[in-house]
């Protein structure tokens, strides 16, 4: 037994730390690891050829020639031609739009300067959105300028005209529709209504066309479940901020892109005050998700046992607890012969003690208590789930009045397999492929590759290079959603509008352009903008019955980015018991061998995103891995299949392994999860893409295909899985010993090692309780924290503005949406999975994430962290050159033309958020990718570039500080610091970061940092830092034999 | 003879040496000034715009122009089309005015010559001057005098710094509270 499991409490973040391995005491001794700051060897520096070489002498000569003749040229300054009367270079301009990602629609604010988008926010105003977007649509502007972007239309990999290829086209078309051969339209999810109508009349024009909507997540299960059982065509959306307990099936939907206002709607009830109710999230999952982390409760169990649980769960309720008269027929009463739920605890090892506090949960708490399964289950387990959300009377949290009418629904997996059929049998005569990659997507027991040719025209209309472009004949680049026109309905109640920020870049049309020639009119440029807005004007205003006149309605609707439409009634539920009675009958038969759970990447989507660097370097929230997918599976499974957890100690090496089932096989280096169920194997999908480009290249494998469609858990979970050892290993860059606060472990036993030894454990960097031992006792965290009292200065006092945060680590999910919003807003450089694994990633926030408890069932901390602006700051003490100092609102500035380098302030930073450039990164990764012209667009104006060899930290978006500063002395008036707002803040998707001025005493800030659950981090050593943590409560229940309480 | 050859370094050659390297000091210091603060920068522009008739003998205002100084950071080289808000009508037979129409009609940027330049890493707000009551002359000198013109003052952090450090002695109206900010962070980001 390891010390650390005997410690009370005993907080640790890797298995290396649990297992005190030397690795660990390596990466906690020094600032930087050993790696890190070693001298740059020469041949991994950005290599410079012959060729490159000499290109660079001759430039200097030419320069210096050059420069000797007129050193006071300041070169040319080009003016507009003709300026726009609002558009003042240096003041940003922002554009209310809607891009759509994997499946949903976005209301997004785009701030663009001089006509150059340089950020995505979520539009505040938008009613889903509310101002938060996922990463995924964050980062759209770095798609935009991807430099590996498709620029023109080729056909057989030759680039060729526009017209000739739309020529090709129209007349391959017209061939196949001549030969009567079927035309099949691939597309991505149609969540636009006047796409629907040009897809429509496409197949009015050409009648064989089969058009396919297809994703590489879907929510087919529920879809379908809710046909089952209630006979409706819409999933109604469901009101969670009424939801009072919450289990979550294998449902990661607090970090879901689709899904934010569930987020949202959690955070809101994660406020902790007192005399104020706190909802309860359990979660039931193999996985160690997210939500997992974030629950109350968490149950392991594998998700082949998913539907046995909610049988067992559904007798507990309907025999036990008298629940669901009128619901539950008797035939169906019947067929509950199975385990209760306390007979299913015990065979599953959980503790009899939790389920009767489920249970009780959701009696107590019926009509106000959801069953949430996740989209991955099989179509069985959501209807039994749904069925039980109708036993405890939860319909009621179904917003009745908030459905939409899918468009064009998505294709179900049969239909998808008979085209393929048909395609492979070479009945089809063209094959359009709308946004879509299923070359990639589709599991290779489909071979669609091979099906392709059998086709005669295959075209795709893609802005990246992918897969299915590879294999077509025919590529049409088309405009990025940041370029074009649409309109969007996928959200009951609203309609959106996309509308261009920037002309297109390169050669590039709008897909729904060249849809709208193909359904018989004419081809124009913005002929889809006139059909847009004729679907707003006539449709939708008349719908509204809005009094508005045309143009103003269309004018309002654009600038606004949505209008509120009339939503449509759901019809009432009604249960259809025979299809209960079937899924019921269905209970798949234990399973022998692994289970694949297959998930969406936490971070590069579906895949499509792969070549954005900014996604591949984030830090999965769980595992904090990045550049790479992985098999993860429990500390006991992998000892059983004698697996080696550190086959080679201290140097990131991961044991590969072959994962076979039916004669399918991916390699994929293994990765011991804490907190998983036995025999689970998770991975995350999307990766291994080959054709992307150069970031993308060589990151992960496709675990698409080990999917197979026909199983009986649905495709996304497989069993009878075999795993192998490869006898290979991998290096996998995870960025969890990174920068780790404290000392841990010394390898040589010294009187002073001994003395600061596990330190962090008595420090408190994470405080927590319960909810219990909150309501005894609202100060606790306050009355073990150890504020020092003396100081040997007087503390200056700040007059005026002072900037403060906190962090509410009740809503905290560790998501990690505002790491990605900060590298958009701070320029911070992509730097490769070779630099991460030195410890160099430059991310200027990290979410630091802590187990404690047993590997088995550990509970998850996290932990934002990021420069903490000291009062005290002892970084500005050392540097040599004043390059780091104070303002007087409080904030510990970098002035990067000053630093010279000496890295001593990041040597005596308690907190470890000082990034040293030890390259310039953007020429380092991949031949220079960062330095493309295209790429150079990406960058924030406000914010310096910085180069190689200068420090740099979170400085609170100093830049829109000083905006708003500026702002307020020219309109005259007095700088409060009000509507200040940081990156990491406005992506929150759960609202927990807040920031202001702390002597403004009514702000929300000034409030929150006077709570009785604050504390800072390393408060004792007089620092004074600027960032409040609230501590986070967790609303679990009580083991009656001892108590939970966890605050040091 | 090595007493001699010690005494003749110290007497002669050491004062030589040091007079020169002070000289060429000086010299280089002087010589080399108008490089290090760009004054007396005097470009040949594309089109030759006079200030002196424009901004003195007609009195256009310079925010007529530079439409920026008083909303943002930049204070704006004027676009084409605010030219020909007057030269569609005025002096439209002068060659000059036909390359400017030209320009206009073509929608080619005029190439405009840099005169006034900040280092990148500088974040200077033209707006947060003008609104506190500061004339476009304090910092750019006479341009209303100049027919072509050129960098008149110097634009180092210095004189930046001498300024927000000194309360605007010379700005009436402002008071020593409403001094300019003198931490990095306000111009370095």
């Amino acid at each position: 037994m390891d010390k650390k499991l005997e410690q009370e409490p005993n907080y640790w973040r890797s298995f290396e730390e649990l297992h005190d391995s030397n690795s660990f005491a390596k990466a906690t001794q020094s600032e930087f690891s050993q790696e890190a700051t070693e001298a740059p060897v020469l041949a991994e520096m950005a290599p410079v050829d012959r060729r490159k070489f000499l290109g660079l002498m001759a430039a200097g000569a030419a320069l210096a020639g050059t420069g000797c003749y007129n050193y006071q040229d300041g070169g040319e300054v080009l003016p507009y031609n003709k300026m726009n009367e609002r558009t003042i270079p240096g003041v940003a301009t922002y554009f209310a739009s809607t891009i759509q990602s994997d499946g949903a629609s976005h209301g997004v604010l785009v701030k663009s300067r001089i006509g150059r988008p340089i950020k995505v926010d979520g539009n505040p105003e938008h009613p889903v959105n509310k101002g938060k977007v996922p990463a995924q649509v964050q980062v759209a502007i770095a798609s935009l300028y991807d430099p590996e972007r498709l620029t023109q239309p080729t056909h057989k990999g030759e680039d060729i005209n526009w017209e000739t290829s739309l020529k090709k086209l129209a007349d391959n078309l017209e061939a196949a529709a001549d030969e009567d051969k079927e035309i099949v339209l691939y597309t991505n999810s149609v969540l636009s209504p006047s796409k629907a109508k040009l897809l429509k009349k496409i197949k009015e024009k050409y009648p064989t066309t089969k058009i396919i909507s297809a994703e590489l997540h879907d929510e087919e299960y529920i879809t379908k479940a809710w046909k089952q059982l209630y006979g409706v065509e819409q999933v109604p959306s469901m009101s969670w901020g009424k939801a009072r307990v919450i289990v979550a099936l294998e449902n990661d939907l607090l970090h879901s892109e689709s899904h934010m206002h569930e987020q949202r709607a959690f955070g809101n009830n994660r406020e902790v005050k007192r005399g104020e109710k706190i909802n309860r999230l359990y979660s039931v999952e193999g996985d160690y998700s997210v939500t997992g982390g974030a629950s109350d409760i968490r149950l392991r169990l594998n998700p082949t046992l998913q539907q046995a649980f909610l049988q067992a769960l559904l007798t507990t309720l309907v025999k036990e607890q008298n629940l669901g008269q009128g619901v539950v027929t008797r035939e169906i009463t019947a067929l509950l012969n199975g385990p209760t739920l306390a007979q299913f605890a015990e065979a599953q090892g959980w503790d009899k003690s939790v389920v009767e506090v489920l249970v009780k949960d959701l009696v107590h708490f019926r009509q106000s208590s959801v069953i949430a399964a996740g989209p991955k289950l099989s179509e069985n387990v959501q209807i039994l789930s749904l069925a039980i959300n109708q036993v405890l009377g939860s319909t009621k949290l179904y917003k009745l009045a908030s459905v939409s009418t899918p468009l064009i629904p998505l294709s179900s997996r049969e239909d998808i397999r008979k085209v393929v059929a048909q395609m492979a049998a070479g009945k089809v005569g063209v094959v359009l492929h709308l946004e879509s990659n299923p070359v990639f997507h589709l599991p290779v027991e489909l071979d669609y590759a091979k099906a392709l040719e059998s086709v005669d025209y295959v075209a795709t209309f893609s802005t990246i290079k992918s897969e299915t472009v590879a294999k077509s004949h025919s590529v049409f680049a088309i405009n990025h959603a940041l370029e074009s026109w649409n309109d969007f309905s996928d959200k009951p109640g609203v309609y959106s509008i996309q509308q261009p920020m920037i002309a297109p870049l390169y050669k590039t049309r709008q897909l729904e352009d060249i849809l709208l020639a193909l359904g018989g009119r004419k081809f124009q440029i913005g002929g889809y903008r006139k059909f847009v807005k004729n679907t707003a004007v006539n449709n939708i205003r008349k719908e509204m019955g809005s009094i508005l006149p045309r143009t103003l309605f269309w004018q309002t609707t654009v600038h606004d980015g949505f209008v509120l439409t009339p939503k449509s009634e759901l019809p009432a539920l009604d249960i259809n018991s025979e299809s209960l009675a079937k899924s019921l009958k269905k209970l798949p038969k234990p399973v022998n061998g692994l289970t694949v759970i297959f998930k969406r990447a936490s971070a590069i989507g579906d895949g499509s995103l792969a070549n954005i660097g900014w996604l591949q370097e984030l830090a999965n929230p769980i595992s904090k891995i990045t550049w790479d997918n992985y098999a993860a599976m429990s500390p006991a499974t992998l000892k059983k299949h004698g697996f080696k957890q550190y086959p080679k100690s201290g140097d990131d090496f991961y044991e590969m392994i072959n994962i076979k089932v039916d004669g399918r096989r991916i390699q994929l280096p293994v990765y011991a999860q804490a907190g998983m169920a036995d025999d689970v194997i998770s991975i995350e999908l999307g990766y291994g893409e080959t054709e992307v480009g150069v970031i993308a290249e060589g990151v992960g494998a496709n675990a698409q295909k080990l999917m197979a469609w026909g199983g009986s858990f649905g495709a996304y979970i497989i069993d009878g899985v075999k795993a192998t050892s490869a006898d290979e290993f991998q290096k996998l860059a995870s960025t969890q010993e990174h920068y780790a606060i404290d000392v841990a472990s010394i390898p040589e036993p010294t009187p002073l090692a001994e003395l600061i030894k596990d330190a962090h454990l008595t420090r408190g960097v994470i405080k927590e309780g319960t909810l219990k031992e909150y309501k005894d006792n609202p100060s606790f965290v306050k009355d073990k924290s150890h504020i020092p009292t003396y100081t040997m200065d007087r503390p200056h006092k700040y007059e005026g503005v002072k900037w403060a945060m906190v962090v509410d680590q009740n809503k905290c999910t560790g998501c990690s949406e505002c790491v990605i919003s900060c590298n958009v807003e701070n320029n911070i450089p992509v730097v490769g999975k070779a630099e991460v694994l030195k410890g160099r990633e430059m991310h200027w926030m990290r979410i630091d994430r802590y187990y404690s408890g047993t590997p088995e069932e550990p509970l998850m901390s996290t932990q934002p962290m990021l420069c903490q602006q000291c009062d005290n700051a002892p970084c500005e003490n050392v540097c040599p050159v004043v390059a780091t100092t104070h303002s007087p609102e409080g904030i510990n500035e970098m002035t990067y033309n000053r630093c010279v380098g000496t890295r001593y302030c990041a040597n005596n930073c308690p907190y470890k958020v000082r990034r040293f450039n030890f390259y310039n990164f953007r020429l380092q990764l991949a031949d220079g990718i960062q330095e493309k012209p295209a790429f150079s667009l990406l960058h924030n104006p406000e914010v310096s570039v910085r180069s190689r060899g200068v420090m740099e930290k979170c400085n609170f978006c100093i830049q829109r500080i000083n905006t708003a500063r500026a702002d307020s002395k020219r309109d005259k008036q007095e700088w409060t610091g009000q509507g200040v707002t940081v990156a990491c803040q406005d992506a929150c998707s759960t609202n927990a970061i807040y920031f202001g001025n702390i002597n403004d005493k009514n702000s929300a800030v000034a409030k929150f940092s006077a709570h009785e659950l604050g504390y800072k981090v390393l408060e004792e050593t007089a620092v004074r830092p600027n960032v409040t943590y609230v501590a986070k409560v967790r609303n679990n229940h009580q083991k009656p034999e001892k108590s939970e309480g966890k605050t040091h | 003879m090595n007493k001699e050859w010690l005494d003749n370094a110290l007497k002669v050659r050491l004062p030589i040496i040091l007079v020169v390297v002070l000289v060429t000091y000086v010299l280089t210091f002087y010589i080399s000034a108008p490089e290090r603060t760009n004054i007396g920068n005097q470009p040949v522009q594309p089109i030759p715009f006079s200030h002196k008739l424009h901004a003195g003998t007609m009195e256009i205002d310079c925010k007529y122009c530079h439409v920026g100084a008083e909303k943002g950071r930049h204070a704006v080289v004027p676009s084409v089309n605010i030219c020909m808000n007057c030269h569609k009508h005025v002096k439209t037979d002068s060659p000059h005015i036909k390359k400017l129409t030209k320009h206009y009609e073509t929608g080619e940027p005029v190439p405009w010559k840099r005169i006034y330049r900040v280092p990148e890493y500088v974040y200077f707000d033209h707006s947060v001057h003008v609104a506190k009551g500061f004339d476009c002359s304090q910092c750019h000198g006479d341009v209303a005098a100049m027919d072509t013109v050129y960098q008149a003052r110097r634009v180092t952090m210095g004189r930046c710094i001498n300024c927000h450090r000194g309360a605007h002695d010379e700005q009436t109206g402002i008071t020593a509270d409403d001094k300019g900010p003198t931490n990095c962070s306000v111009c370095h980001r």
